[in-house]
C-alpha cells in the first residue's frame, strides 16, 4: 500500500521573495497545504523600548527603519501624535509640504510593491521598470531632504527643510509622467492572461473576516469596506482635496491589485491639486518648544500609510521622553489572516497571497 | 631554454609586446573571481531596498558581472544588508557554512557593521562580524548605491591584491 | 466660594495641595457611582477655571488609577466638570501655564459658561475656555448605563473623555469583567465595536495594563479600554474568540511583558526567540547578555 506522509516545508527567513526574513512553516500534502505558521522576530529590533530613553525628535529617524519602503508616513504618525498631544498649530506650508511629501510617499511604495510582487510571480521586467520610476521620486527627495530612504524629515510642529526653488516644479512636472508610465504598466500587466490566471480567485476573504482579523488599508477594501483614514477620520490637508477611494468587491488578490494601482492614480490626483495649491512663501516650523515635552495624557493617532492603518499610541507623563510608545502596525496587523487564507492552497499561490498582503518585514517587527 | 627579449627584432617585440601577456595561474583566477561575484541575496532590513535599488536599472550591477542569487550553495559573496538580530545571527551562521569556498562577506551598512543605531537594542547583534568574517564594512545608513558599488570594488581589489601578492588582507 | 479658591489655589500651589484638594472635592458630591448626569452639568456651569481644557479628563483619568483607593467614588468625579479646579494644582499646571504662554491666548476668569455641548474641536485649534463638559458626555453616560445593566455594577472602574484624543471615551475596567465587557461592546446594536484597532501593553510601575482601543465601523463609535493586572502572574482574558485581530498582539504583549491570556490559541513568544529569558519591554528588565 502507498502510504503519503506530510512534508515539512520551511519557507525561510532567507528567501528570494524579497519582503525580507519572514519564515513560514508549511505542511504540505504533496502540493497542497494543511497547515501555515509563520514565525517572525528575525527583524525585531527594540524600537519601543529604546523610545523610552529617547526624546521625541530623536525617535523620528528610528521611525523611519519601521516600514522602511514608505517612511514618511510613519514620520508623520509621531510627530502628528505628539502635535495633538500638545495642540501645536502647523504652518499651511509645512503641511503642505507634508502632504506632498506623503503623497509621493505613497506612489513610491506602490511602486516597489508593484515591482516586487510581480518579481515574485515570476516578472522580471516590471520590476525594474518601477525602480526606474521611484527613482526619479527618490531622487526627489534626495534634492529634498538629502536622504533616498530613511528622510527624517518632519519634526513636532513643521518639517525640517524647505522645499528648494524649483523643487516643486519637477513635483509638478513628475505627474503627467508617471501618469504616462502607468498607463504603459497597465498595458504591460493587466491584460496578462498568465498573471489574471495566478491573481484571480487568489486568496479570497469576506468583509466579516476581514473587519475581524482588524485588517486595513487595501486588504480591507478589497472586500467593498468604505474606510480609508484619510476620508473616514481626515488628518492633515487631505478635506481641501478630492479623491476617490477605490474599493474592491471580492476580496482576492486580484482586487487587492486593481486598488492599488487605482490608489497610485489617486494619489497623483491629490498631488495635482496639491502642487496647484501650494502656498508661495509660508514658515516651515511652527512655534514649538525647545524642549518638546508633552503634556501628561496619552494619545493614539493614527494615520492611512500604504499598507494600512498606522497608529502610534503614546502614554506620555510630562518628560521629554516618552513613558510607553506604541505603534501599531498595519503589516503585523494584516499578516494574521495568512495562516487562515494558506490552508487549502498550493504552494505556488502563498508566494501570491503573500506578495498581495503587501508586508514589510521591517514593520511587522518593529 | 633562454628566452630574452633582446633577440628579437624591435618590430616582433613590439608586436610580442601588444599581444601577449605573462601572469600568473592566481592572477587569473583573481581577475575571473572578482570580475564575477555572485551575492547571496541577504537583505534583511532598509539596506535591502538600496541594495534592490542598485541591482535595479538604474545603478546596475549587472554591469559588474554580479547577479544576485538566491541559493547559497550558488554564490560565493554574502552582502549582510540590514541589522542582524540575536534570532537571526544563528541561521546567518548556517547559510555563511553553507556557501562554498572561497566566499567573502561584505557588511552593509552601520547595523551589519556595528550594531547601527540600535546598538542600545536588547535585541540586536552589535556587528555582523561577531558571527562571520567580514571582507569589506560598507558604513552609512542606509548607504548609498553609488557606495554600494565602491564597497564591491573594493572587495574587487582585495581578490584581486590577494590573488597577487599571496597575502591576507587583514583588519591590522 | 470654592471657585475664587480654585483660582487662587491654580496660580500659586503645586502638586501636594492638588491631593488635598481633590479629598476636599470628592467629599462634595454624593457618592454613587452612577448618578453623573445632573452634578456635572450644575458644577460646570459654576465652575470656572482658567486652566487649559485638553489635559483635564485625562489627567483625572491618569491620577484616579493611581489613586487607588477611592476607585468607586471617583466614577463620579471622572466627568470633566468637577475635575479642573482639583487638577489646577498638579505638576500640569506648570506646563499647560507654558503652554498658555506659547499660545499667548488670554484666560478667562470667572465667567459662568453655561453652553449646550459645542461641536468638537479640532485638537489643535485650542482656545483656553473654561471646563465644559464634551459633546459625547452623554455617550459615556449612556455606556456607563449599559454597562452596568448588562455586564455588572463594578465592572467599569473610571471612565473618562480624553479631549485631546478626539474625545475619545476612556474605560478602566477589572480584569474579571473585561471579556463580558468585550461581549457586549461587540453586540450591543448601539455599538457594535467590530473592529480591533489596537491593543497595547504597558508597564505601569506598580501594576501592568492592556490597553485596548475598538471602534465599531458602521457606528463610528470608538473606545478606548485600560485593563489592568497585578506585577506578579498577571492574566486577563483574551478576546480572540471576539476579534481574531488580537490573536497576535497578545502574543506580542505575553512575550514583552509577561501578561498571560487565558484562553488564548496559542499563546508563546512571537518576537524573541523561543528560549529567550525575560519579558523585554518591563521596565526593570536587565539583558543578561549585553556585550553581544
Amino acid at each position: 500500500m502507498i502510504r503519503t506522509e506530510e512534508l515539512l516545508l520551511n519557507v525561510g527567513p532567507q528567501h528570494p521573495s524579497t519582503h525580507g526574513v519572514f519564515r513560514i512553516i508549511v505542511k504540505l500534502d504533496g502540493e497542497v497545504i494543511t497547515d501555515a505558521t509563520p514565525v517572525m522576530g528575525y527583524l525585531h529590533r527594540g524600537t519601543e523600548k529604546l523610545a523610552e530613553n529617547l526624546n521625541y525628535t530623536q525617535i523620528i529617524p528610528y521611525t523611519d527603519r519601521m516600514d522602511y519602503v514608505s517612511a514618511m508616513t510613519n514620520n508623520y504618525v509621531l510627530v502628528h501624535a505628539v502635535e495633538k498631544l500638545m495642540d501645536i498649530e502647523v504652518p499651511e506650508r509645512a503641511e503642505f509640504l507634508r502632504l506632498i511629501v506623503m503623497e509621493l510617499q505613497r506612489v513610491a511604495s506602490h511602486l516597489v510593491w508593484w515591482g516586487t510582487y510581480l518579481l515574485d510571480i515570476g516578472a522580471m521586467s516590471p520590476f525594474l521598470y518601477a525602480f526606474r520610476d521611484r527613482e526619479i521620486i527618490v531622487d526627489l527627495f534626495n534634492e529634498l531632504c538629502g536622504a533616498r530612504l530613511t528622510y527624517n524629515y518632519m519634526r513636532v510642529g513643521g518639517v525640517k527643510w524647505d522645499a528648494p526653488s524649483g523643487w516643486i516644479d519637477k513635483v509638478r512636472d513628475f505627474i503627467p509622467h508617471m501618469r504616462k508610465r502607468l498607463d504603459e504598466y497597465d498595458r504591460l500587466v493587466s491584460g496578462n492572461e498568465i498573471f489574471l490566471a495566478r491573481i484571480k480567485g487568489v486568496g479570497q476573504y469576506d468583509q466579516e473576516t476581514a473587519i475581524n482579523y482588524g485588517l486595513s488599508g487595501a486588504n480591507l477594501r478589497s472586500t467593498g469596506v468604505d474606510w480609508d483614514l484619510r476620508r473616514a477620520e481626515p488628518y492633515s490637508l487631505y478635506p481641501r482635496f478630492e479623491f476617490d477611494v477605490p474599493l474592491g468587491s471580492k476580496g482576492d488578490c486580484y482586487d487587492r491589485y486593481v486598488i492599488r494601482i487605482q490608489e497610485i492614480k489617486e494619489s497623483l490626483r491629490i498631488l495635482e491639486q496639491a502642487v496647484a495649491q501650494f502656498p508661495s512663501s509660508g514658515e516651515t516650523m511652527g512655534k514649538v518648544p525647545r524642549v518638546i515635552r508633552p503634556p501628561e495624557g496619552e494619545i493614539y493617532a493614527r494615520i492611512e500609510s500604504p499598507r494600512g492603518e498606522i497608529g502610534c499610541y503614546i502614554i506620555s507623563k510630562g518628560k521629554a521622553e516618552p513613558y510607553r510608545l506604541k505603534f501599531r502596525r498595519p503589516s503585523f496587523v494584516n499578516l494574521q489572516i495568512l495562516p487562515k487564507l494558506l490552508i487549502g492552497e498550493t504552494m505556488t499561490n502563498l508566494i501570491t497571497i503573500l506578495g498581495g498582503v503587501d508586508i514589510v518585514v521591517g514593520e511587522v517587527d518593529c | 631554454m633562454e628566452f630574452s627579449l633582446e633577440s628579437l627584432a624591435p618590430e616582433e617585440r613590439q608586436q610580442l609586446e601588444q599581444n601577449v601577456f605573462l601572469t600568473t595561474l592566481e592572477q587569473v583566477k583573481g581577475w575571473a573571481r572578482s570580475n564575477s561575484i555572485w551575492p547571496l541575496t541577504f537583505g534583511l532590513a532598509c539596506c535591502a531596498i538600496e541594495m534592490m535599488g542598485t541591482g535595479a536599472s538604474h545603478y546596475d550591477l549587472d554591469r559588474f558581472g554580479v547577479i544576485f542569487r538566491t541559493s547559497p550553495r550558488q554564490s560565493d559573496c554574502m552582502i549582510v544588508a540590514g541589522t542582524v538580530t540575536k534570532k537571526m545571527a544563528p541561521l546567518l551562521r548556517r547559510l555563511y557554512d553553507q556557501m562554498p569556498e572561497p566566499k567573502w562577506v561584505i557588511a552593509m551598512g552601520s547595523c551589519a557593521t556595528a550594531g547601527g543605531p540600535y546598538v542600545k537594542s536588547y535585541a540586536v547583534v552589535k556587528g555582523v562580524d561577531q558571527v562571520v568574517p567580514v571582507d569589506v564594512y560598507i558604513p552609512g545608513c542606509p548607504p548609498n548605491p553609488a557606495a554600494l558599488i565602491y564597497g564591491i570594488h573594493k572587495l574587487q581589489e582585495k581578490i584581486r591584491y590577494e590573488a597577487k601578492t599571496g597575502k591576507r588582507v587583514t583588519a591590522t | 466660594m470654592s471657585e475664587d479658591k480654585n483660582q487662587r489655589e491654580e496660580k500659586d500651589h503645586k502638586q501636594e495641595q492638588e491631593q488635598g484638594h481633590k479629598l476636599e472635592q470628592k467629599s462634595e458630591p454624593s457618592s454613587t457611582p452612577h448618578e453623573p448626569s445632573h452634578e456635572p452639568l450644575q458644577q460646570e456651569a459654576i465652575s470656572s477655571s482658567t486652566q487649559d481644557v485638553h489635559s483635564q479628563a485625562i489627567s483625572q483619568e491618569e491620577k484616579v488609577e493611581t489613586a487607588a483607593l477611592h476607585e468607586t467614588a471617583n466614577l463620579e468625579q471622572k466627568q470633566t466638570p468637577p475635575k479642573p479646579p482639583a487638577n489646577a494644582t498638579d505638576t500640569e499646571a506648570a506646563k499647560d501655564k507654558s503652554k498658555n504662554d506659547t499660545k499667548a491666548t488670554p484666560t478667562p476668569t470667572g465667567s459662568a459658561k453655561e453652553r449646550p455641548a459645542k461641536p468638537p474641536r479640532a485638537a489643535k485649534s485650542a482656545e483656553a475656555v473654561p471646563e465644559e463638559p464634551s459633546p459625547l458626555q452623554p455617550l459615556l453616560d449612556q455606556l456607563l448605563e449599559g454597562i452596568k445593566r448588562e455586564v455588572a455594577e463594578s465592572a467599569v472602574q473610571s471612565a473618562g473623555i480624553n479631549q485631546k484624543n478626539g474625545h475619545l471615551i476612556t474605560l478602566v475596567v477589572a480584569c474579571e469583567h473585561w471579556l463580558r465587557l468585550a461581549e457586549w461592546l461587540k453586540h450591543d446594536p448601539a455599538w457594535q465595536c467590530n473592529y480591533l484597532r489596537n491593543l497595547s501593553g504597558v508597564d505601569q510601575e506598580s501594576y501592568l495594563e492592556v490597553v485596548y482601543h475598538l471602534i465599531g465601523l458602521s457606528t463610528r463609535r470608538e473606545v478606548a479600554i485600560h485593563v489592568r493586572a497585578d506585577c506578579d502572574s498577571p492574566s486577563i482574558p483574551s478576546v480572540t474568540s471576539l476579534w481574531e485581530a488580537a490573536n497576535w498582539n497578545e502574543r506580542e504583549v505575553y512575550d514583552l511583558f509577561g501578561i498571560h491570556f487565558s484562553d488564548h490559541p496559542n499563546l508563546t513568544r512571537i518576537m524573541m526567540p523561543d528560549q529567550w529569558v525575560g519579558h523585554p519591554l518591563r521596565k526593570d528588565y536587565e539583558p543578561l547578555d549585553s556585550e553581544v
